[in-house]
Protein backbone atom coordinates (compact mmCIF):
# COMPACT_ATOMS: atom_id res chain seq x y z
CA UNK A 1 0.00 0.00 0.00
CA UNK A 2 2.71 2.03 0.48
CA UNK A 3 3.53 1.91 -2.78
CA UNK A 4 0.73 3.20 -4.15
CA UNK A 5 0.77 6.40 -1.97
CA UNK A 6 4.12 6.99 -3.06
CA UNK A 7 3.61 7.59 -6.38
CA UNK A 8 3.88 10.73 -8.20
CA UNK A 9 0.67 10.82 -10.32
CA UNK A 10 0.83 14.46 -11.45
CA UNK A 11 4.08 13.29 -13.46
CA UNK A 12 2.47 10.51 -14.83
CA UNK A 13 -0.64 12.07 -16.40
CA UNK A 14 0.87 14.92 -17.97
CA UNK A 15 0.53 13.95 -21.95
CA UNK A 16 -2.87 15.55 -22.47
CA UNK A 17 -3.97 19.01 -22.79
CA UNK A 18 -6.64 20.67 -20.85
CA UNK A 19 -7.76 21.75 -24.65
CA UNK A 20 -8.31 18.26 -25.32
CA UNK A 21 -10.40 17.18 -22.68
CA UNK A 22 -12.07 20.29 -23.23
CA UNK A 23 -13.15 19.28 -26.76
CA UNK A 24 -13.91 15.42 -26.06
CA UNK A 25 -16.03 16.85 -22.92
CA UNK A 26 -18.14 19.34 -25.47
CA UNK A 27 -18.21 16.72 -28.52
CA UNK A 28 -19.55 13.96 -26.34
CA UNK A 29 -22.12 16.29 -24.55
CA UNK A 30 -23.52 17.51 -28.06
CA UNK A 31 -23.96 13.77 -28.86
CA UNK A 32 -26.42 13.29 -25.89
CA UNK A 33 -28.23 16.43 -27.05
CA UNK A 34 -28.46 14.70 -30.69
CA UNK A 35 -29.86 11.40 -28.29
CA UNK A 36 -32.56 12.96 -25.86
CA UNK A 37 -33.32 15.11 -28.62
CA UNK A 38 -34.13 12.69 -30.93
CA UNK A 39 -35.59 10.38 -28.28
CA UNK A 40 -38.65 12.80 -28.15
CA UNK A 41 -40.64 10.31 -29.98
CA UNK A 42 -40.52 7.73 -26.36
CA UNK A 43 -43.77 7.60 -24.89
CA UNK A 44 -43.28 8.47 -21.48
CA UNK A 45 -43.84 6.17 -18.24
CA UNK B 1 -19.92 41.45 1.60
CA UNK B 2 -22.13 38.42 2.40
CA UNK B 3 -24.80 39.87 0.42
CA UNK B 4 -23.23 39.45 -2.81
CA UNK B 5 -21.95 35.57 -2.84
CA UNK B 6 -25.55 34.63 -1.42
CA UNK B 7 -27.40 36.81 -4.47
CA UNK B 8 -24.89 34.76 -6.24
CA UNK B 9 -25.54 31.47 -5.56
CA UNK B 10 -29.33 31.83 -5.14
CA UNK B 11 -29.47 33.14 -8.46
CA UNK B 12 -27.09 30.30 -9.62
CA UNK B 13 -29.69 27.25 -8.45
CA UNK B 14 -32.60 29.34 -9.56
CA UNK B 15 -31.02 28.91 -12.90
CA UNK B 16 -30.60 25.78 -12.70
CA UNK B 17 -33.44 24.93 -11.58
CA UNK B 18 -35.04 26.56 -14.51
CA UNK B 19 -32.96 24.79 -16.96
CA UNK B 20 -34.68 21.53 -15.26
CA UNK B 21 -37.86 22.65 -16.22
CA UNK B 22 -36.56 23.53 -19.69
CA UNK B 23 -34.93 19.81 -19.88
CA UNK B 24 -38.13 18.47 -19.07
CA UNK B 25 -40.01 20.14 -21.62
CA UNK B 26 -37.54 20.01 -24.66
CA UNK B 27 -35.11 16.67 -23.81
CA UNK B 28 -32.48 19.02 -23.93
CA UNK B 29 -30.04 17.92 -21.27
CA UNK B 30 -29.77 20.21 -18.27
CA UNK B 31 -26.30 19.49 -17.65
CA UNK B 32 -25.28 20.77 -21.18
CA UNK B 33 -27.02 24.40 -20.36
CA UNK B 34 -24.97 24.45 -17.32
CA UNK B 35 -21.85 23.84 -18.66
CA UNK B 36 -22.97 26.35 -21.30
CA UNK B 37 -23.79 28.80 -18.75
CA UNK B 38 -20.68 28.62 -16.88
CA UNK B 39 -18.75 29.01 -20.21
CA UNK B 40 -20.64 32.27 -20.57
CA UNK B 41 -20.24 33.59 -16.94
CA UNK B 42 -16.38 33.73 -18.05
CA UNK B 43 -16.86 36.84 -20.28
CA UNK B 44 -18.71 39.04 -18.08
CA UNK B 45 -16.64 37.91 -15.03
CA UNK B 46 -13.79 38.98 -17.53
CA UNK B 47 -15.10 42.24 -18.76
CA UNK B 48 -15.48 43.46 -15.45
CA UNK B 49 -12.32 42.85 -14.18
CA UNK B 50 -13.90 40.44 -11.45
CA UNK B 51 -11.98 39.03 -8.68
CA UNK B 52 -13.05 34.85 -8.27
CA UNK B 53 -11.43 32.36 -6.23
CA UNK B 54 -9.73 29.50 -7.84
CA UNK B 55 -12.44 26.83 -8.81
CA UNK B 56 -10.33 24.33 -9.69
CA UNK B 57 -9.13 23.56 -6.49
CA UNK B 58 -12.82 22.79 -5.49
CA UNK B 59 -14.06 21.15 -8.34
CA UNK B 60 -12.33 17.51 -7.78
CA UNK B 61 -14.08 18.03 -4.17
CA UNK B 62 -17.71 19.08 -5.78
CA UNK B 63 -17.56 16.16 -8.55
CA UNK B 64 -16.44 13.34 -6.16
CA UNK B 65 -19.82 13.92 -3.66
CA UNK B 66 -21.82 14.67 -6.92
CA UNK B 67 -21.02 11.36 -8.10
CA UNK B 68 -21.50 9.86 -4.71
CA UNK B 69 -24.55 11.49 -4.81
CA UNK B 70 -25.96 10.79 -8.28
CA UNK B 71 -24.91 7.02 -8.21
CA UNK B 72 -27.11 6.69 -4.69
CA UNK B 73 -30.04 8.46 -6.65
CA UNK B 74 -29.89 6.60 -9.27
CA UNK B 75 -29.60 3.15 -7.72
CA UNK B 76 -32.22 3.84 -5.28
CA UNK B 77 -34.39 4.02 -8.32
CA UNK B 78 -33.43 0.67 -9.73
CA UNK B 79 -35.86 -2.10 -9.18
CA UNK B 80 -34.20 -5.01 -9.36
CA UNK B 81 -36.16 -7.89 -10.98
CA UNK B 82 -35.78 -11.53 -12.15
CA UNK B 83 -36.19 -10.55 -15.35
CA UNK B 84 -33.72 -7.44 -15.82
CA UNK B 85 -30.75 -9.91 -15.23
CA UNK B 86 -30.51 -9.99 -19.14
CA UNK B 87 -30.35 -6.09 -19.09
CA UNK B 88 -27.80 -6.20 -16.23
CA UNK B 89 -25.44 -8.60 -18.06
CA UNK B 90 -25.71 -6.90 -21.56
CA UNK B 91 -24.87 -3.24 -19.48
CA UNK B 92 -21.84 -4.95 -17.56
CA UNK B 93 -20.58 -6.27 -20.70
CA UNK B 94 -21.14 -3.15 -23.10
CA UNK B 95 -19.67 -1.26 -20.23
CA UNK B 96 -16.42 -3.32 -19.41
CA UNK B 97 -15.80 -3.86 -23.82
CA UNK B 98 -16.29 -0.02 -24.47
CA UNK B 99 -14.32 0.63 -21.46
CA UNK B 100 -11.05 -1.91 -22.36
CA UNK B 101 -10.98 -1.56 -26.65
CA UNK B 102 -11.62 2.52 -26.23
CA UNK B 103 -8.84 2.57 -23.76
CA UNK B 104 -6.61 0.42 -25.95
CA UNK B 105 -7.39 2.83 -29.22
CA UNK B 106 -7.14 6.06 -27.26
CA UNK B 107 -3.22 4.19 -25.69
CA UNK B 108 -2.45 4.19 -29.74
CA UNK B 109 -3.10 7.76 -30.02
CA UNK B 110 -1.35 8.76 -26.88
CA UNK B 111 1.45 6.61 -27.73
CA UNK B 112 1.81 7.72 -31.28
CA UNK B 113 1.68 11.40 -30.73
CA UNK B 114 3.51 11.75 -27.14
CA UNK B 115 6.21 9.03 -27.46
CA UNK B 116 5.19 8.19 -23.73
CA UNK B 117 5.14 4.37 -22.52
CA UNK B 118 2.46 2.25 -23.04
CA UNK B 119 1.63 2.25 -19.16
CA UNK B 120 1.60 5.95 -18.75
CA UNK B 121 -0.21 6.11 -22.52
CA UNK B 122 -2.98 3.82 -21.22
CA UNK B 123 -3.43 5.48 -17.90
CA UNK B 124 -3.92 8.84 -19.25
CA UNK B 125 -6.12 6.66 -21.98
CA UNK B 126 -8.79 5.33 -19.77
CA UNK B 127 -10.56 8.50 -17.87
CA UNK B 128 -11.70 9.04 -21.83
CA UNK B 129 -13.34 5.64 -22.13
CA UNK B 130 -15.46 6.21 -19.00
CA UNK B 131 -19.35 6.91 -19.64
CA UNK B 132 -19.52 9.79 -16.70
CA UNK B 133 -22.94 8.63 -14.86
CA UNK B 134 -22.93 12.13 -13.40
CA UNK B 135 -23.95 13.56 -17.06
CA UNK B 136 -25.15 10.14 -18.18
CA UNK B 137 -28.12 9.84 -15.62
CA UNK B 138 -29.80 13.19 -15.17
CA UNK B 139 -29.46 12.91 -18.92
CA UNK B 140 -31.79 9.85 -19.42
CA UNK B 141 -33.59 11.19 -16.55
CA UNK B 142 -37.30 11.44 -18.72
CA UNK B 143 -36.54 8.87 -21.21
CA UNK B 144 -38.71 5.44 -20.43
CA UNK B 145 -37.58 3.35 -17.96
CA UNK B 146 -36.10 0.56 -20.06
CA UNK B 147 -33.93 2.87 -22.29
CA UNK B 148 -33.31 4.91 -18.80
CA UNK B 149 -32.23 1.57 -16.64
CA UNK B 150 -29.97 0.39 -19.29
CA UNK B 151 -27.85 3.41 -18.95
CA UNK B 152 -28.05 4.29 -15.23
CA UNK B 153 -26.67 0.18 -15.07
CA UNK B 154 -23.94 0.83 -18.05
CA UNK B 155 -22.90 4.38 -16.71
CA UNK B 156 -22.10 3.01 -13.13
CA UNK B 157 -20.58 0.07 -14.04
CA UNK B 158 -18.25 2.14 -16.33
CA UNK B 159 -17.57 4.25 -13.26
CA UNK B 160 -16.66 1.57 -10.92
CA UNK B 161 -15.02 -0.66 -13.47
CA UNK B 162 -13.06 2.54 -14.74
CA UNK B 163 -11.76 3.10 -11.50
CA UNK B 164 -10.70 -0.08 -11.14
CA UNK B 165 -9.02 -0.43 -14.31
CA UNK B 166 -6.97 3.62 -13.59
CA UNK B 167 -6.07 2.38 -10.11
CA UNK B 168 -4.39 -0.41 -11.79
CA UNK B 169 -2.68 1.12 -14.70
CA UNK B 170 -1.60 3.61 -11.66
CA UNK B 171 -0.13 0.92 -9.38
CA UNK B 172 1.53 -1.37 -12.63
CA UNK B 173 4.52 -0.09 -14.41
CA UNK B 174 4.05 -3.55 -16.35
CA UNK B 175 1.27 -6.15 -15.90
CA UNK B 176 1.96 -9.52 -14.97
CA UNK B 177 0.31 -12.26 -13.49
CA UNK B 178 0.93 -11.26 -9.93
CA UNK B 179 -0.67 -8.15 -10.76
CA UNK B 180 -3.99 -9.38 -12.09
CA UNK B 181 -3.86 -11.57 -8.99
CA UNK B 182 -3.92 -8.67 -7.07
CA UNK B 183 -6.66 -7.14 -9.34
CA UNK B 184 -8.75 -9.95 -8.65
CA UNK B 185 -8.17 -10.35 -5.16
CA UNK B 186 -8.81 -6.76 -4.55
CA UNK B 187 -13.05 -7.13 -6.41
CA UNK B 188 -13.19 -10.13 -3.84
CA UNK B 189 -12.21 -7.91 -1.11
CA UNK B 190 -14.67 -4.79 -2.39
CA UNK B 191 -17.61 -6.62 -2.68
CA UNK B 192 -17.39 -9.05 0.77
CA UNK B 193 -16.87 -5.04 2.18
CA UNK B 194 -19.86 -3.66 0.11
CA UNK B 195 -21.99 -6.80 1.60
CA UNK B 196 -20.86 -6.15 5.16
CA UNK B 197 -21.34 -1.97 4.58
CA UNK B 198 -24.56 -2.34 3.48
CA UNK B 199 -26.15 -4.82 6.18
CA UNK B 200 -24.26 -2.29 8.83
CA UNK B 201 -26.04 1.12 7.25
CA UNK B 202 -29.47 -0.75 7.15
CA UNK B 203 -28.88 -1.59 10.59
CA UNK B 204 -28.29 1.71 11.29
CA UNK B 205 -30.59 3.13 9.97
CA UNK B 206 -33.16 1.11 11.28
CA UNK B 207 -32.51 1.77 14.98
CA UNK B 208 -32.00 5.48 14.47
CA UNK B 209 -34.62 7.53 16.11
CA UNK B 210 -33.18 10.65 15.94
CA UNK B 211 -35.07 12.96 13.45
CA UNK B 212 -32.13 14.10 11.72
CA UNK B 213 -31.04 10.54 10.18
CA UNK B 214 -30.76 10.73 6.30
CA UNK B 215 -27.80 13.17 6.52
CA UNK B 216 -26.44 11.19 8.78
CA UNK B 217 -26.31 8.34 6.35
CA UNK B 218 -25.22 10.25 3.59
CA UNK B 219 -22.35 11.17 5.59
CA UNK B 220 -21.21 7.79 6.63
CA UNK B 221 -21.35 6.84 3.19
CA UNK B 222 -19.01 9.66 1.96
CA UNK B 223 -16.92 8.83 4.73
CA UNK B 224 -16.35 5.29 3.44
CA UNK B 225 -15.89 6.85 -0.13
CA UNK B 226 -13.55 8.65 0.90
CA UNK B 227 -11.52 5.89 3.08
CA UNK B 228 -11.73 3.57 -0.22
CA UNK B 229 -10.42 6.44 -2.46
CA UNK B 230 -7.19 6.85 -0.72
CA UNK B 231 -7.33 3.31 -0.73
CA UNK B 232 -7.28 3.69 -4.45
CA UNK B 233 -10.27 0.92 -4.04
CA UNK B 234 -13.99 1.13 -6.19
CA UNK B 235 -15.55 2.56 -3.47
CA UNK B 236 -18.75 3.18 -5.59
CA UNK B 237 -19.60 -0.25 -5.51
CA UNK B 238 -20.49 0.36 -1.82
CA UNK B 239 -23.01 3.36 -2.89
CA UNK B 240 -24.20 1.72 -5.68
CA UNK B 241 -25.14 -1.53 -3.86
CA UNK B 242 -26.40 0.33 -0.77
CA UNK B 243 -29.09 1.75 -2.97
CA UNK B 244 -29.51 -1.21 -4.36
CA UNK B 245 -30.34 -3.28 -1.58
CA UNK B 246 -32.70 -0.39 0.18
CA UNK B 247 -34.59 -0.58 -2.72
CA UNK B 248 -35.06 -4.37 -3.01
CA UNK B 249 -34.61 -5.15 0.48
CA UNK B 250 -38.34 -6.50 0.96
CA UNK B 251 -37.39 -9.11 -2.04
CA UNK B 252 -34.32 -10.83 0.34
CA UNK B 253 -35.78 -13.93 1.18
CA UNK B 254 -33.33 -14.62 4.50
CA UNK B 255 -35.44 -15.10 7.38
CA UNK B 256 -32.44 -13.67 9.60
CA UNK B 257 -32.05 -11.13 7.39
CA UNK B 258 -36.05 -10.02 7.65
CA UNK B 259 -35.49 -10.29 11.02
CA UNK B 260 -33.00 -8.25 12.19
CA UNK B 261 -32.69 -5.59 8.76
CA UNK B 262 -36.58 -5.01 7.79
CA UNK B 263 -38.88 -2.91 9.49
CA UNK B 264 -41.92 -0.77 9.62
CA UNK B 265 -41.36 2.23 8.23
CA UNK B 266 -38.47 1.48 5.60
CA UNK B 267 -40.91 1.86 2.51
CA UNK B 268 -41.20 5.61 4.25
CA UNK B 269 -37.48 6.52 5.02
CA UNK B 270 -36.35 4.73 1.32
CA UNK B 271 -38.99 7.65 0.23
CA UNK B 272 -37.58 9.81 2.18
CA UNK B 273 -33.62 9.30 1.94
CA UNK B 274 -34.17 9.40 -2.49
CA UNK B 275 -36.32 13.11 -2.20
CA UNK B 276 -33.50 14.21 0.25
CA UNK B 277 -30.19 12.56 -2.03
CA UNK B 278 -31.98 13.88 -5.42
CA UNK B 279 -32.58 17.47 -3.62
CA UNK B 280 -28.45 17.39 -2.63
CA UNK B 281 -27.50 15.69 -6.15
CA UNK B 282 -29.27 18.71 -8.10
CA UNK B 283 -27.21 21.35 -5.61
CA UNK B 284 -24.01 19.56 -6.43
CA UNK B 285 -24.85 18.78 -9.84
CA UNK B 286 -25.53 22.49 -10.24
CA UNK B 287 -22.22 23.60 -8.95
CA UNK B 288 -19.98 21.07 -10.59
CA UNK B 289 -20.92 21.97 -13.95
CA UNK B 290 -21.03 25.74 -13.33
CA UNK B 291 -17.96 25.30 -12.19
CA UNK B 292 -16.32 23.26 -14.62
CA UNK B 293 -18.01 25.15 -17.77
CA UNK B 294 -16.45 28.26 -15.52
CA UNK B 295 -12.97 27.07 -15.95
CA UNK B 296 -12.71 25.64 -19.31
CA UNK B 297 -10.59 27.47 -21.89
CA UNK B 298 -12.46 28.20 -25.16
CA UNK B 299 -9.34 29.55 -26.71
CA UNK B 300 -7.37 25.87 -26.37
CA UNK B 301 -9.60 24.70 -29.15
CA UNK B 302 -7.94 27.15 -31.69
CA UNK B 303 -4.76 24.75 -31.19
CA UNK B 304 -4.41 22.52 -34.08
CA UNK B 305 -2.96 19.92 -31.79
CA UNK B 306 -5.90 19.93 -29.51
CA UNK B 307 -8.19 18.85 -32.28
CA UNK B 308 -5.39 15.89 -34.18
CA UNK B 309 -5.80 14.29 -30.94
CA UNK B 310 -9.12 15.45 -30.00
CA UNK B 311 -10.88 14.10 -33.07
CA UNK B 312 -9.26 10.13 -33.05
CA UNK B 313 -10.48 10.28 -29.27
CA UNK B 314 -14.13 11.21 -30.29
CA UNK B 315 -13.95 8.79 -33.25
CA UNK B 316 -12.80 5.48 -30.90
CA UNK B 317 -15.31 6.47 -28.50
CA UNK B 318 -18.13 6.89 -30.78
CA UNK B 319 -16.85 3.57 -32.82
CA UNK B 320 -16.40 1.61 -30.45
CA UNK B 321 -19.50 2.09 -28.85
CA UNK B 322 -21.79 1.83 -32.25
CA UNK B 323 -19.83 -1.39 -33.14
CA UNK B 324 -21.01 -3.32 -29.71
CA UNK B 325 -24.80 -1.65 -29.09
CA UNK B 326 -25.21 -2.00 -32.98
CA UNK B 327 -23.57 -6.44 -33.11
CA UNK B 328 -23.84 -7.19 -29.62
CA UNK B 329 -26.87 -5.95 -27.50
CA UNK B 330 -29.09 -4.79 -30.62
CA UNK B 331 -29.52 -1.74 -28.65
CA UNK B 332 -28.72 1.56 -30.47
CA UNK B 333 -30.69 4.39 -30.19
CA UNK B 334 -30.48 6.78 -27.76
CA UNK B 335 -27.92 4.21 -26.38
CA UNK B 336 -24.95 5.08 -28.87
CA UNK B 337 -25.11 8.47 -28.03
CA UNK B 338 -24.91 8.56 -24.74
CA UNK B 339 -21.51 8.92 -23.74
CA UNK B 340 -19.76 11.75 -21.82
CA UNK B 341 -17.03 11.77 -20.95
CA UNK B 342 -16.72 14.36 -18.17
CA UNK B 343 -15.86 13.86 -14.27
CA UNK B 344 -13.40 11.33 -14.38
CA UNK B 345 -10.71 12.88 -16.77
CA UNK B 346 -11.82 16.56 -15.52
CA UNK B 347 -11.24 15.86 -11.71
CA UNK B 348 -8.40 13.90 -12.58
CA UNK B 349 -6.69 16.29 -14.80
CA UNK B 350 -7.92 19.47 -12.70
CA UNK B 351 -6.66 17.81 -9.32
CA UNK B 352 -2.89 16.82 -10.54
CA UNK B 353 -1.98 19.74 -12.46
Amino acid sequence: MLLIFSIPLEQRLGIVSNGVVFLVVLATSFMIVAGTMGAKQLPKD
Amino acid sequence: MVSYPLIIIGALVIFSYLFDIVARKTKFPAVVLLLALGIGLQYPVAYFGLEVPNFTAVLPLLGTIGLILIVLEGSLELDFEREKLKMMRQSFGAALFILLVTALGITGVFYYYSGASFMQSFLNAVPFSIISSAIAIPSVAKLIKAKREFIVYESTFSDILGVLVFNFALVNEVVTVRSVMELGWQIVVILAVSVALCLLLLYVLSKLTHHVKFFLIISIILLIYGIGKMLHLPTLVIVMAFGLMLRNADLIEVKWFKKYFLYKTLDADLHQLSQLTAESAFIARTFFFLLFGFTMDVNSLLLPEVWYIGLPIIGLIFAVRFIYLRFVTKLFFPEFFIAPVALLPCCLYLAYR
